[in-house]
């Protein structure tokens, strides 16, 4: 990719916020990796199946494009565990 | 001058939500607990949601009592206008006869307060004095901000990062309606502050935003959170929409042969349609369409996979293109708590083959949601345009066919704090995408050794 300073600033409306976000959003939302989502919806803008392979480990690509799914409800239950954790921790005293 | 706007008063406003778990041909499936493999019991979401709302997640009762006091509130705005789109139909030269329902009266400007003032109410005497929840761009935020301050109950908002930033007004609205609406990541939360010592630029996401409303709910005893999409009490909730539309076409004696919403998450196409569905479930002839982006085709990929919903523990697998040859095509999976995901109850009756699912390109609805603006005068969220593409399309189709169909949709919301979608698309920023056919069959290929759906015959 010649301008990646360019392309960072490019816009696209995120079905998933509701808004519109940068590239620069998109190829960082999961913890630094692009969003799974990324093809579909870069896919027409720019060769962005060119741009993975120049960036990423095909093992990075096949993990941010295929994130282990799980049912919402379970992913709700985690995250209410993991907050309880983080509460705990919270009132913890600090050291 | 014709009728254009049918109207009820307040006293002919429903009194009950309908909750179709009663009727749905094949009942839900209770979720699963991770650990345990049991069904998920009450106790396992009291942590975050007040008893009330779990007994209605959970019910299976047909009609769900509306209290007086959610009814005073909604009747700020509701019941709301059923329109008949006489400028639309005749911009169009069709036969067909297009109503809508104008959610978009609300003072948030969608339908998204008809479940937030349900469960700001819900959680209010429950004794809830906090609720937490997280927001992309803001439109739940909003809401649930708006119907927190008609019951007096504190809403805190975690709204991610980049809307944060980028899109000021629903903030400001939430604001304006008494709440506290903070950038994900925060340092209110341990989650938030976890994310911002590894990365202090971040721009948030939405799976972020979630983990901190979800963890200050289950710090504080009086907090609870609120989730304005997915869940079955919000679809039911929403049912006021289609049952105020069924007593508005009682009045002028008429009835849509076609229903028609944009499903993102489901709760506004839900809310128009399920009253519907369970008159065609009990034999009425009444085609439901079910309206998403080709870029994102859930629903109308679905036959490919083994199944479209969640809490069926069955995951949605959408053929997707390859990076190349040497490139294992795969299923997408939505990530994180998928918000966007489709409803297990909208994706139950797709199965069920009671809805029918339609994916429009972005391009047409944007086209389709300038021809409303120019014709009935309202500019409509770019989500709702995708119902507004789906009702042109059998508008003409009507007049190729010369029948005089009843076309019903959902007017779900303006889009007046989204107008950078539309100024994209005037300045040619926006594409239509489709998968290639060519990467279907061989996705197609890539996922023949799954199951196959089950799905009835359209």
């Amino acid at each position: 990719m010649t301008n990646e300073k360019e392309l960072d600033k490019q816009v696209l409306r995120c079905p998933r916020l509701g808004g519109e976000v940068p590239f620069s959003y998109c190829r960082t939302l999961q913890d630094g990796m692009p969003c799974d989502r990324i093809i579909i919806c870069w896919e027409l803008v720019f060769d962005i199946g060119a741009y993975l392979q120049e960036h990423y480990k095909p093992a990075e690509i096949q993990k941010f494009l295929h994130p282990k799914p799980k049912d919402k409800m379970t992913t709700l239950l985690d995250i209410i565990e993991q907050a309880k954790r983080n509460a705990k921790k919270a009132k913890k005293p600090p050291e | 001058m014709e009728v254009k706007k049918i109207l009820l008063t307040e006293d002919e406003m429903p009194r009950q939500w309908y909750n179709i778990a009663a009727d749905m041909p094949t009942p839900l499936q209770p979720p699963l607990h991770p650990g345990t493999g049991q069904p998920i019991g009450p106790e396992d979401l009291a942590p975050i949601f007040p008893m009330n709302l779990i007994e209605q997640e959970v019910s299976t009762e047909r009609w769900i009592d509306i209290p007086e006091p959610v009814l005073e509130v909604l009747s700020i705005w509701r019941p709301a206008p059923l329109v008949r789109a006489y400028a639309l139909e005749k911009a169009l030269d069709t036969p067909a006869k297009i109503y809508y329902k104008n959610e978009s009266y609300s003072p948030p400007g969608s339908h998204k307060p008809n479940t937030a003032v349900a469960q700001a109410y819900f959680n209010k005497i429950a004794g809830t004095k906090r609720i937490t929840t997280e927001t992309g761009a803001g439109q739940w935020g909003s809401a649930l901000s708006f119907a927190g301050a008609m019951f007096g109950i504190e809403i805190v908002v975690w709204m991610v990062k980049i809307s944060y930033q980028q899109k000021p007004y629903r903030r400001l609205m939430m604001n304006t309606w008494g709440a506290t609406c903070y950038a994900s990541p925060s340092t209110q939360t341990e989650a938030g502050r976890k994310i911002l010592e590894k990365d202090p630029d971040t721009p948030g996401s939405l799976g972020i935003a979630i983990s901190e409303a979800v963890e200050a709910a289950v710090s504080d005893e009086n907090s609870k959170y609120a989730l304005g999409s997915v869940l079955n009490h919000v679809m039911t909730h929403q049912t006021i929409i289609g049952l105020e539309a069924q007593k508005q076409f009682e009045k002028v004696g008429d009835y849509p042969d076609i229903v028609i919403g944009c499903a993102g998450g489901g709760s506004n196409f839900a809310g128009l349609s399920f009253p519907f569905a369970r008159d065609k479930i009990f034999g009425k002839d009444i085609k439901i369409i079910a309206v998403e982006p080709t870029s994102c085709p859930t629903m109308t990929r679905g036959p490919f996979a083994y199944d479209f919903g969640d809490t069926v523990q069955m995951t949605p697998l959408l053929p997707m293109h390859t990076l190349g040859h040497d490139f294992i095509p795969a299923p997408i999976h939505a990530g994180g708590l998928r918000y966007h995901g489709m409803a297990p109850m909208v994706s139950q009756l797709i199965l069920d083959g009671i809805i029918e699912p339609r994916a429009v390109h972005q391009l047409e609805t944007f086209e389709a949601g300038v021809t409303f603006a120019r014709t009935e005068g309202i500019i409509a969220a770019p989500e709702t345009n995708h119902a507004i593409a789906a009702v042109i399309q059998e508008a003409k189709k009507a007049k190729e066919e010369g029948k005089e169909k009843v076309i019903l949709f959902n007017m779900s919301g303006h889009g007046l704090v989204d107008m950078a979608a539309y100024d994209a698309y005037f300045s040619g920023k926006l594409h239509d995408y489709e998968l290639p056919e060519e990467e279907i069959e061989r996705a197609l290929r890539a996922i023949e050794p799954l199951p196959k759906p089950k799905v009835a015959a359209k």
